[in-house]
């Protein structure tokens, strides 16, 4: 289990790199979560709703209500062309904090 | 007891629902959210009840979650969305995106602001719209006026010869002079003689034949000279010889349709040939130059009547054009030429001045032009109207922008309250205001591009095209101007912290005194009555011009170009016997003939005197000529009030060119001139010719009406003819037919053609009915934008007193009295507005009549009728605002002030 401030932080990047594979909707982006996770990431299911409002009202993402196949109707979410970029500029962080732990860590041989 | 999940997830639901945080749609989602978890949970093995404990559990506390929901709506509160989107992506290293995330958004804003307000954002970009777009016409015209013929090549540098002496001003000059100046004065590089030639050429070319009436006669490097774009046809070739011929597209295409016309024939007058050489774009609107045909100058006396004399002995009926190597001092040419004309000429008091050929269109120097000109002041006025209309709109534009931000004080105050510096505030409203100016200038340059495309054919209004960078700059320089105007000051004021408080202290809506908008009303009305009245007056001037009576029988007279050589046709000898045949027709009454039709005698001529005429006074003489047949007052019904008409029975009447003798009849006019009482007998002369004076004719208007009655002299000479002249019987209808045949005998190859000189008339007066629909319909642009702002100030002012209304409603007064109140306010503005424009108006109108020999009188109810239309125009706007103020429920006007 990840501690609450590295949860609440990676949200944002999950989510992003979820939807960039497609559009989805939130029941099916916590199970994708839980799925790759391996359960490491839990999150409440009920706090996932208002990450995807920000995320929405940022500009991030974008929502539209679909009528699926068996008729029940669904808030779909799908990434934004600035959602694309910020979504890079989180890699780069992300990768960024990982490569200097990974050498404070000796996972790759210091120089 | 069973597990009924539908009735639980609905009270999970409704539950859920009275937690504060949650919106439209959020507790939808959840729902579909735990229905989607208990469809998979079952679908694993679980039980309904297993499985809805287990959705609703991984959900979380519904505390909790309507905690989170409500951090998610108020999150974008404390940092406003577009500044922290901005923020994050000028950290992604992508200025670009930034950029544009913020224009949207800015533009969005700005949007928002108009969809919020949609009345009176609409109102606020129209009005600026028609503001823009009709100063921009008006200057663009203004500015076309002023710069004709600035497209040519060194146009800077050609100038027209004027010859001076004394008080006269001409433009007719020497034969030899071009040629002189340019071989004798070093500064002038290039020289050139014109004739503009306004009689008639009878041209034919293939099957089309048609009278011809505006030709120039010109050296043969005219397109070298003059840098008109030609079609076909190279410049240094046009005119290669005698027998050669440019002609204008426009003519090209009407004698020889769509095929190449160069290296054609055509034929002018009796059976003279041409060969096409050139043909040239036709002469913009903004040339001083007009003529369907070009020739060379030297071929001017096989066509027309007019002699070059190419001696120095006297001025010839042409213009003279130099072009200047490099611009200098005007008076040392000056000297220059005077000395050259003294070398040549016998004449030492005679002075050459050089005009610049923009100077042509906008400087009534001359009699007589080869395109109508405008007058400077004119020009002044229209600039004038231009700026004001640019300024009401921009007043108007701010007034109401103050206007509708003002309603939506809250937002500024929270935004202060979060510590949005002023600088802030002030950048957020100027664009703003730029967005909604942006949008007007769009709206604009529609409004520009309708009356450029549609209303200019429809109205014949004046076109532009002369668009050049010098005019490009100034709009865009205005519109920047306009933008800082209507931007900075709204915006100044609304980041203030005065306004704010002024919205804190919640003593008004409004940040104007309310007497600020009286004074705007009154302001507006006044231009507003002012403009109106002076419309109606120009519309009165022309048609009293049309309408005035000018003393002969303008109704029954029609005119027939006498398009042939002397002595061809009805020309000369034959005309007698065609006058002869023509009064067999029933329709006819009189047959006579004349040098020009008898409502435009446009001719001048100097070197005039008579018996005891004093040698001071004949420079001064300036006469209006005219050579007429037998009949002519007859058939004009003109009456001889001394002396006798010109008859056949006396041989001496006719010029005589053998002994330079002939008779002379004067009008009233001319005999004032002379100042004697008895001039019947006494000896007049005129170009060499002597003769005595037989008779003096009643005065009527043989010219234009704006100038005054001149003195005039008539000759008899068939050399001197142009027009038949004929006075039906009105009785009679006229058959062309019938004329067609007696026309035919005479002159089978030439085109008949035939005028009434009431059209004649009324096309006297085309210029100022041009110029009175082009000011009306930029007046009409200013009364819109007026109205406009009428309607503006009429709203906020409503805004203002919505509180007023609502307490006299609550204290018992009824939406009728209300209405009257509130319009008998507007009426008294009106009022006063009428009693503030009579005065000046008045004076402004006897100023602009004075430029007219003979005026109408500025009736009084020229102001009676713009007042009322203000009246009503001011009533019709503000009434159904202030129904819609009176009417409403006082409660609502009361409590959410």
């Amino acid at each position: 289990m990840a501690s609450k401030g590295l949860m609440a932080a990676s949200t944002k990047p999950l989510i992003l790199s979820i939807l960039k594979e497609g559009k989805s909707y939130g029941y099916l982006i916590i199970q994708k979560v839980k799925d790759l996770s391996g359960g490491i990431l839990e999150w409440s299911d009920g706090m996932l709703y208002p990450v995807l409002h920000r995320l929405e009202k940022e500009g991030f993402i974008e929502s539209e209500w679909i009528i699926s196949d068996n008729g029940r109707k669904r808030k779909y979410y799908s990434i934004t062309e600035p959602g694309k970029l910020e979504l890079i500029a989180e890699k780069e962080e992300w990768l960024n904090i990982q490569a200097v732990l990974a050498k404070l860590w000796d996972i790759i041989p210091g120089e | 007891m069973t597990f009924n999940l539908e009735a639980e997830i609905q009270h999970w639901i409704r539950n859920l629902r009275r937690k504060p945080g949650f919106e439209d749609g959020d507790i939808e989602e959840i729902e579909i959210h735990i229905r989607d978890s208990i469809e998979s949970s079952t679908y694993n093995g679980l039980s309904e009840q297993e499985a809805f404990v287990k959705a609703t559990s991984s959900l979380g506390q519904p505390d909790a979650m309507s905690n989170e929901f409500m951090k998610s709506r108020t999150a974008d509160m404390k940092m406003p969305k577009e500044d922290f989107l901005a923020h994050n992506y000028s950290s992604s290293n992508n200025p670009i995106t930034a950029q544009l995330i913020r224009f949207t958004n800015n533009l969005k804003k700005a949007l928002r602001t108009i969809r919020q307000n949609k009345g009176l954002s609409f109102i606020n970009i129209l009005g600026m719209a028609i503001g823009l777009a009709a100063s921009g016409i008006i200057l663009s015209f203004v500015h076309q006026e002023y710069h004709f013929d600035s497209r040519l090549r060194a146009s800077d540098k050609i100038f027209r010869i004027i010859q001076k002496e004394g008080e006269t001003e001409n433009v007719y000059t020497y034969g030899p002079l071009a040629e002189a100046l340019r071989e004798e004065l070093p500064e002038i590089e290039a020289s050139i003689r014109l004739a503009f030639y306004y009689g008639f050429l009878a041209c034919r070319a293939d099957e089309n034949s048609y009278n011809e009436r505006s030709a120039i006669f010109a050296d043969y490097h005219f397109f070298t000279f003059f840098s008109f774009p030609l079609v076909h046809g190279s410049p240094e070739n046009c005119l290669p010889d005698r027998n050669s011929i440019a002609i204008s597209e426009k003519t090209a295409h009407k004698y020889f349709g769509i095929s190449n016309p160069l290296g054609k024939q055509m034929s002018i007058g009796h059976g003279k040939v041409f060969t096409v050489t050139a043909v040239y774009k036709s002469f913009p609107v903004n040339s001083n130059f007009r003529g369907d045909f070009i020739l060379p100058l030297e071929c001017i006396s096989d066509l027309t009547q007019v002699w070059i004399e190419p001696s120095w002995k006297y001025e010839s009926d042409i213009n003279t054009f130099v072009l200047l190597s490099e611009l200098q001092g005007e008076t040392e040419l000056t000297e220059k030429a005077r000395l050259l004309l003294a070398r040549h000429t016998d004449n030492k008091r005679m002075e050459l001045h050089f005009q610049p050929l923009s100077d042509i269109h906008t400087n009534k120097l001359c009699m007589w032009e080869s395109n109508p000109q405008i007058s400077i002041r004119i020009l002044r006025i229209l600039s004038l109207v231009a700026l004001l209309i640019l300024g009401i709109s921009i007043i108007n534009f701010l007034f109401l922008y103050i206007g509708i931000v003002s309603q939506r004080t809250t937002g500024i105050c929270i935004k202060k309250i979060f510590g949005a510096s002023r600088r802030r505030l002030f950048l957020e409203y100027f664009k703003e205001v730029s967005a909604l100016l942006f949008c007007s200038i769009l709206v604009g340059t529609g409004i520009a591009l309708f009356y450029l495309k549609m209303l200019v054919p429809a109205f014949s209004l004046p076109d532009l095209v002369q668009v050049d960078a010098s005019l490009i700059i100034s709009l865009l320089l205005i519109l920047v101007v306009a933008d800082l105007l209507a931007g900075i000051y709204p915006s100044l004021l609304l980041s203030s912290d005065k306004f704010l408080r002024f919205f804190h202290s919640r003593r008004d809506a409004y940040p104007f005194r309310y007497r600020t908008l009286s004074v705007l009303s009154i302001l507006q009305f006044t231009l507003f009555i002012s403009l109106m009245a002076f419309n109606l007056l120009l519309h009165k001037q022309t048609q009293f011009l049309i309408n005035k009576d000018t003393g002969y029988a303008r109704e029954e007279l029609i005119t027939i170009p006498m398009n042939m050589p002397l002595g061809y046709g009805v020309h000369g000898e034959h005309f007698g016997a065609f006058a002869q045949e023509m009064k067999k027709l029933p329709a006819i009454e009189e047959v006579t003939a004349s040098f020009s039709s008898p409502s435009s005698t446009v001719t001048y001529t100097d070197g005039i005197s008579w018996e005891g005429l004093q040698d001071e006074r004949k420079m001064k003489q300036v006469w209006s000529w005219e050579s007429i047949s037998f009949d002519y007052f007859k058939a004009l019904g003109i009456k001889v009030i001394k002396g006798r008409a010109f008859n056949p029975g006396f041989k001496r009447d006719a010029v005589n060119w053998e002994t330079r003798e002939c008779a002379y009849i004067i009008n009233e006019t001319g005999l004032r001139e002379m100042g004697i009482e008895n001039p019947l007998g006494k000896a007049f002369s005129v170009w060499g010719f002597q003769g005595p004076i037989i008779g003096v004719v009643e005065d009527y208007h043989f010219q234009s009406m704006q100038s005054e009655i001149r003195p005039v002299f008539f000759i008899l000479d068939p050399i001197f003819w142009n027009e038949i002249v004929v006075r039906i019987n009105p009785g009679q209808d006229i058959k062309i037919e019938e004329i067609q045949k007696v026309w035919k005998q005479f002159c089978d190859d030439y085109p008949l053609e035939i005028n009434y000189v009431e059209d004649q008339i009324r096309g006297l007066y085309a210029s100022e009915q041009g110029l009175t629909r082009t000011l009306s319909l930029f007046s009409l642009l200013a009364i819109m934008v007026i109205g406009i702002g009428l309607i503006t100030l009429s709203l906020l002012s409503f805004n203002h007193r919505r509180k007023e209304i609502g307490i006299r409603k609550v204290n018992g007064a009824t939406t009728a009295e209300i209405l009257r109140m509130l319009n008998m306010q507007y009426a008294r503005y009106v009022l006063i507005s009428f009693l503030l424009a009579f005065l000046p108006t008045w004076f402004f109108m006897e100023r602009w009549l004075a430029n007219y020999a003979f005026r109408t009188r500025i009736s009084w109810w020229i102001f009676l009728a713009a007042g009322l239309v203000t009246l009503l125009i001011a009533l019709a706007t503000t009434s159904w605002k202030s129904w819609q103020a009176a009417s409403k429920n006082p409660v609502e006007s009361i409590r959410s002030d």
